[in-house]
């Protein structure tokens, strides 16, 4: 499974989205705020999903905030980082 | 001290006979008892043991659905207890949110969530603890969810005092109202089930472990686990187009049951724990008149809030007595005393 | 809304936090400018604590189970203010005493070690759950003096400190009880550590509250308890007062179970109630002891409130010597509070160099005089509550 398919599946289970399904996040589609609504509280659970799921490390959210935009950057932030 | 009549114009029920009034009533009607059973394992093998376990999926009722997408088993109940009573006293709208206080006594707290974040901490090397899992383990997470759920911004308290909680927390709900920091106070007794406590309950009792809740047998362990949420919409006196009746005194002391009056009905806390027995033994002794509800709710630290709520009930729906003294002990002696009079009659 | 405008005597002082093991010592450092920052190695990281010194821990306080740990921190502190307030054993037994008692580590049943033998299905003793049934705080301290008042352990997350003593004010107002021994107390656990961490609100540097390059909060353990009185045993022992309590307000922000509400509405709403109770406007308060975690949220928040509330009023956050005590954060900081008020100064903020141009809001730098009677201490807990204790000094 690709990178993306799998962050949107996880976003979808580990941060208890009931009646989301991965199919219906779009590649581009802003993860905060407006858009998929994440807050404050799940930028931090993401921290701990992409560490869980993928074994990369986001070490505070300076790093992080830019990488959360989408799901293609934050696809793009863990494919630059994996196996290193 | 200074005592004020505390009006209950609204109750909300969740425990293992149902949600609100009416399951209640059909159950006390019918015949209390266990409604579920968890198993727990055990040196020879896996055991299964009654329990009064809680349905929370009506929550959807109530809350947006944004908002119970974190929201764990715990303060899930809290929202049923609180929307129930609200519900139950005709959603007055008179009432600004911000001068709503709440009052949640809790024995355990978030236990599941606790030790779900726990487990976060385990696996995986240790290095993924849940931040969500960690917001969500203490005991104030319940209040939190509740206040954003009611948009809520009055005071707010989380105690935690065991058997005591109830008694405890309402002492403070009075004092809010005596003082006019608010103008109703929703109190609430909240405690939940987990695999660890189910486990703890075991070793503790499982040899002794019956099946039913015999609260008069005073020698014999015959508690069973109880969990649930027990609502009370609380005003001053002369303030609340629906009442119950009134809490008219709220006592906290250690000198056993010579603070009790023995000519009037007691509710006894008496929930099948031999820890406490002895204490209520004595008291039975004496009472002209004693009642028990642990049989419909099961055995809880915050059981004095559902033995109120209950009396409450059963006065109205003509099954109790109309003047009760609620007696809850603790297994250091500490002893919770709320007296009630219900119906219309003024004092 | 009517309040009561009544002020409860605080007759005695105790805590012990790493800034120091007695009340005498904490003022000592905290006027002296220095922290003892101690480090704990969590993974790869190591992170500053602020955790007691071993000489300051109570007797037996390493040798019994740890989740009693939190109930020995709150019998030192209350003794400390008992011996102060110069109530002996038998005058607390013919009073009817309460206790409030704020923590957050001390009501938790997160044994981590009896809980990963649980999950390994290695089916555990239950002794320490035994352990846990007996470590209430607010119990351990009225059975170590014998009290048969109520008890109350607060558990609002990091505001049960200042709540517990609010509460324990009113209860002693209304004539619940003559006496009351309030505060909070909490102590360092990894497990506790752990959710901090993973919350990305913990700071790998010593924790700079205020400061523009602030990165979050160190944690701390400890006590602070006083005594509250009635007037009438006051006057009926003799007793000495250091302090009223004069105002507590309470709200919740209703807005997120881990973020504080950004505009502060809600702390205003506990201000205000605060102010209102001690029958105060704002610009009677002389200081204010700030909850000042040194997380960018918490101190955005306060940062934008107190210039808007109290313009000119000076204020500064102790967080930066004792950590961040969680439950007990309210307990020590009211202590702080009072004894502010008595030495007529208050301590620098230490931590904080360069201001944050996102909020108006500047600690003070240096230790700075009081020239008034008013304190006032907030706490803003993790999950939106926050409380306001107002404190006038005796005998001005």
């Amino acid at each position: 499974m690709d990178i993306k398919q799998k962050l949107k599946q996880v976003i979808v289970e580990d941060l208890n989205f009931e009646d989301l399904t991965a199919e219906q996040i779009g590649d581009d589609e802003v993860l905060f705020g407006e858009g998929l609504g994440l807050d404050s509280l799940d930028a931090v659970e993401l921290v701990v999903v992409v560490k869980r799921h993928f074994g990369v490390e986001i070490k505070d959210m300076t790093e992080g905030r830019e990488a959360f935009a989408s799901i293609s950057s934050l696809a793009k932030f863990i494919e630059e980082r994996m196996g290193r | 001290m200074t005592e004020m009549p505390l009006v209950i114009s609204g109750i909300g029920l969740a425990g293992g006979f149902g949600l609100g009034r009416e399951a209640l009533v059909d159950r006390m009607n019918t015949g209390g008892g266990p409604n579920g059973m968890v198993s727990v394992k055990t040196e020879s093998g896996e055991r299964r043991l009654p329990a009064y376990q809680v349905d929370v999926s009506e929550v959807i009722r109530f809350s947006p659905r944004g908002a119970l997408r974190r929201m764990n088993r715990y303060a899930k109940m809290a929202v049923l207890g609180a929307s129930l009573a609200l519900e139950d006293a005709g959603w007055d709208t008179t009432l600004k949110r911000n001068d709503v206080g709440l009052v949640i006594a809790s024995g355990y707290g978030a236990s599941e969530s606790t030790f779900d974040f726990l487990d976060s901490m385990i696996v995986d090397g240790g290095s993924c603890p849940s931040p969500t899992l960690f917001s969500n383990s203490v005991h104030s997470s319940a209040a939190s969810h509740l206040s954003i759920v009611l948009q809520s911004g009055g005071p707010c308290l989380t105690v935690s005092q065991f058997e005591m909680s109830p008694v405890s927390g309402l002492l403070t709900a009075r004092q809010w109202l005596l003082e006019g920091r608010v103008e109703a106070v929703l109190f609430g007794a909240v405690d939940e089930i987990c695999p660890v406590l189910s486990y703890c309950y075991d070793r503790f009792f499982g040899a002794d472990a019956c099946g039913a809740i015999e609260p008069f047998t005073w020698d014999k362990q015959t508690a069973v686990m109880g969990e649930g949420a027990a609502f009370l919409l609380l005003k001053p006196a002369g303030d609340a187009s629906k009442s119950y009746g009134c809490i008219d005194s709220i006592r906290w002391t250690r000198s056993r049951e010579e603070a009790i009056s023995a000519d009037c009905n007691l509710v006894l806390g008496a929930d099948g724990h031999t820890c406490y027995g002895r204490f209520y033994r004595r008291l039975s002794k004496r009472a002209a008149n004693r009642t028990s509800y642990a049989p419909l709710y099961g055995s809880l630290s915050g059981g004095q809030a559902f033995d109120v709520a209950i009396a409450a009930i059963a006065a109205a729906e003509g099954h109790g007595a109309e003047r009760i003294t609620s007696v809850k002990y603790d297994a250091r002696g500490s002893c919770g005393i709320i007296s009630c009079h219900f119906g219309s009659d003024p004092r | 809304m009517t309040r009561t405008g009544r002020a409860v005597p605080v007759t005695g002082l105790g805590c012990l936090s790493a800034a120091g093991g007695t009340v005498s010592e904490m003022t000592e450092t905290l006027f002296s400018g220095r922290r003892r920052v101690a480090w704990r190695v969590v993974g790869e990281d190591r992170y500053p604590v602020f955790e007691l010194d071993s000489g300051s821990v109570p007797v037996g306080y390493f040798e019994g189970p740890e989740c009693r740990r939190c109930g020995l921190l709150a019998v030192a502190a209350a003794e400390e203010a008992l011996a102060e307030a110069a109530l002996t054993g038998e005058q607390l037994q013919d009073r009817r005493v309460g206790v409030c008692m704020g923590t957050t580590v001390g009501s938790a049943m997160n044994n981590e070690a009896f809980y990963r033998e649980f999950r390994a299905g290695r089916m555990p003793g239950v002794e320490p759950i035994r352990q846990y049934l007996r470590a209430n705080p607010a119990a351990m301290v009225a059975e170590a003096f014998g009290l048969t008042g109520p008890c109350q352990t607060v558990t609002n997350a990091c505001s049960s400190g200042s709540v517990a003593i609010g509460h324990a004010a009113a209860w002693v107002s209304s004539g619940i009880c003559e006496i009351a021994i309030a505060g909070g107390s909490d102590m360092l656990c990894n497990v506790i550590h752990a959710g901090f961490l993973s919350l990305l609100i913990t700071d790998s540097d010593p924790c700079r509250p205020f400061d523009r390059d602030r990165r979050g909060l160190n944690l701390g353990e400890g006590a602070g308890v006083v005594v509250l009185e009635s007037e009438q045993s006051v006057r009926r022992r003799g007793a000495s007062i250091q302090a009223w309590l004069c105002g507590y307000g309470n709200s919740s922000d209703a807005y997120h179970i881990s973020a504080p509400e950004p505009t502060g509405q809600g702390l205003k709403r506990a201000l205000i109630q605060a102010l209102s109770e001690a029958r105060l406007k704002a610009d009677d308060i002389d200081f204010i002891n700030a909850h000042g975690t040194g997380t960018p949220e918490n101190d955005r928040v306060e940062g934008r409130v107190f210039p808007e509330m109290f313009p000119g009023v000076p204020f500064s956050s102790t967080k930066g010597f004792t950590g961040h005590a969680l439950g007990a954060a309210g307990g020590i900081e009211a202590v702080i509070t009072v004894l502010c008020l008595r030495e007529r100064r208050m301590p620098a903020n230490v931590g904080f160099e360069h201001a944050d141009p996102e909020f108006p809001g500047r600690p003070v730098r240096e230790n700075t005089p009081v020239p008034g009677s008013y304190g006032l201490s907030d706490s803003v807990a993790f999950g939106g509550n926050n409380a306001v204790l107002i404190f006038k000094g005796a005998g001005q």
